[in-house]
């Protein structure tokens, strides 16, 4: 029975040296290559792969380089073994890192925030405090200073963050000068020239001395 | 790099009896016995000397602190190669090769190897490339047959496989190597 293409050339891939075969084999082999090309051309290809393959791509390396490996295998073997965590243990170390982030990240984290909204903000007053040029600030220090002026009484102001902090800082004046100082002359006009009817004449002239 | 005899077999077992004792000189002798077939197997799958001695390294580490997980069942050398192609493997899918890295023969005492021709050269280049194109299981497969020259009842203990499917696997990768070879020569 004559064999197939197949079986020739699986023969050919797992003895790609000729002379390892048997005699019957090898027989069998150079009468089906002597009548197919195919496979004449498939042994030729496949067998010079793999003998390219077989043969050492590389020069043997020096003992030295085999001797550090031996050494650093004995070095590592001689030291203990880290410890196997148990399942239960990874649990517990999970639950300690849950903790960890829940808890005290999230606290850091609010400390860092508020330290670091104090010292933009004590930044900020450094370099100017409530600037007058706030619409909310300008209208509470116009209304003090004339409720100053005046010695009337002072009104309701709604108590918008903005409007506290103006408050803020008209507790921190000294009085109606100071106040006058803090609205500046821009400031002093527009008081004047909104609430002239209620400001006694020599405190209208003080103010405009 | 051929089958071990069952005298060499036998002879193993033992240094693995004395090695399983605690007995240094008995792990350092399977060293020496393994290292270099284990470093130039690793070698060829990774194509990167660093990297191929410290997974050689790694290897003989895992084998030896889980010797007490050798059974016997096949010979310490298919146990060896098994870590080895695993833990290699395992390394590749981790991160791929870098690509190739300084030649072995750099690191040689010996005189240097008389120049090849440029075509052996150029099929030798064009072969390492189609091989690395392989899928990494025909790719282990070809490099313990054909270099490691291991005989397919060791490999098929060595992938945990049939016989039948190396050989097919086998059949495969070499036909596929041979159409990579035609492609690569043509351009």
């Amino acid at each position: 029975m004559k064999p197939s293409c197949k079986t020739i050339q699986r023969l050919i891939m797992d003895f790609p040296d000729r002379d390892s075969l048997s005699g019957a084999q090898q027989e069998m082999l150079d009468t089906h290559l002597e009548h197919c090309h195919t496979c004449r051309l498939f042994f030729q290809e496949v067998t010079g792969i793999l003998k390219t393959l077989q043969q050492p791509e590389v020069p043997p390396l020096p003992r030295t380089f085999f001797e550090k490996i031996r050494d650093s295998v004995l070095d590592t073997l001689e030291k203990p073994v880290p410890a196997r965590i148990s399942p239960r243990e990874w649990v517990g170390r999970f639950f300690n890192a849950f903790r960890w982030r829940a808890v005290i990240a999230p606290s850091v984290c609010g400390i860092a925030g508020v330290a670091i909204g104090f010292f933009v903000a004590i930044t900020w007053m450094s370099y100017g405090g409530i600037r007058p040029e706030t619409v909310a600030f300008q209208r509470v220090i116009r209304k003090k200073a004339v409720s100053l002026a005046t010695g009337k009484q002072f009104s309701v102001i709604p108590e918008s963050d903005a409007n506290m902090q103006a408050w803020d800082a008209i507790d921190l004046c000294m009085g109606p000068y100071d106040i006058l100082d803090a609205v500046g002359e821009e400031g002093a006009r527009k008081v004047l020239k909104d609430w002239e009817k209620d400001i006694p004449a020599e405190v209208y002239d003080l103010i405009v001395s | 790099m051929s089958v071990n005899t069952p005298m060499e077999v036998k002879a193993d077992n033992s240094l693995v009896d004395r090695a399983r004792e605690g007995d240094k000189a008995a792990v350092g002798a399977l060293v020496d016995q393994y290292d270099k077939e284990i470093f130039y197997f690793i070698y060829k799958m990774v194509r990167n000397v660093e990297d191929a001695k410290d997974l050689t390294q790694e290897v003989f580490i895992k084998v030896f602190r889980k010797l007490s997980g050798f059974n016997g069942q096949s010979s310490f050398r298919t146990w060896l190669y098994r870590v080895a192609t695993n833990h290699t493997i395992n390394f590749i899918n981790r991160r791929p090769p870098s690509g190739y890295s300084e030649p072995l023969s750099m690191l040689s005492d010996s005189a240097p190897l008389p120049l090849e021709s440029l075509e052996k050269k150029d099929l030798r280049y064009y072969l390492n490339r189609a091989i690395d194109k392989l899928p990494k299981r025909q790719k282990t497969i070809v490099l313990l047959r054909v270099q490691q020259m291991l005989s397919y009842k060791e490999i098929a203990e060595i992938l945990k496989c049939s016989e039948g499917n190396c050989k097919s696997a086998y059949h495969n990768a070499v036909i596929n190597l041979r159409e990579m070879m035609k492609n690569e020569t043509k351009l």
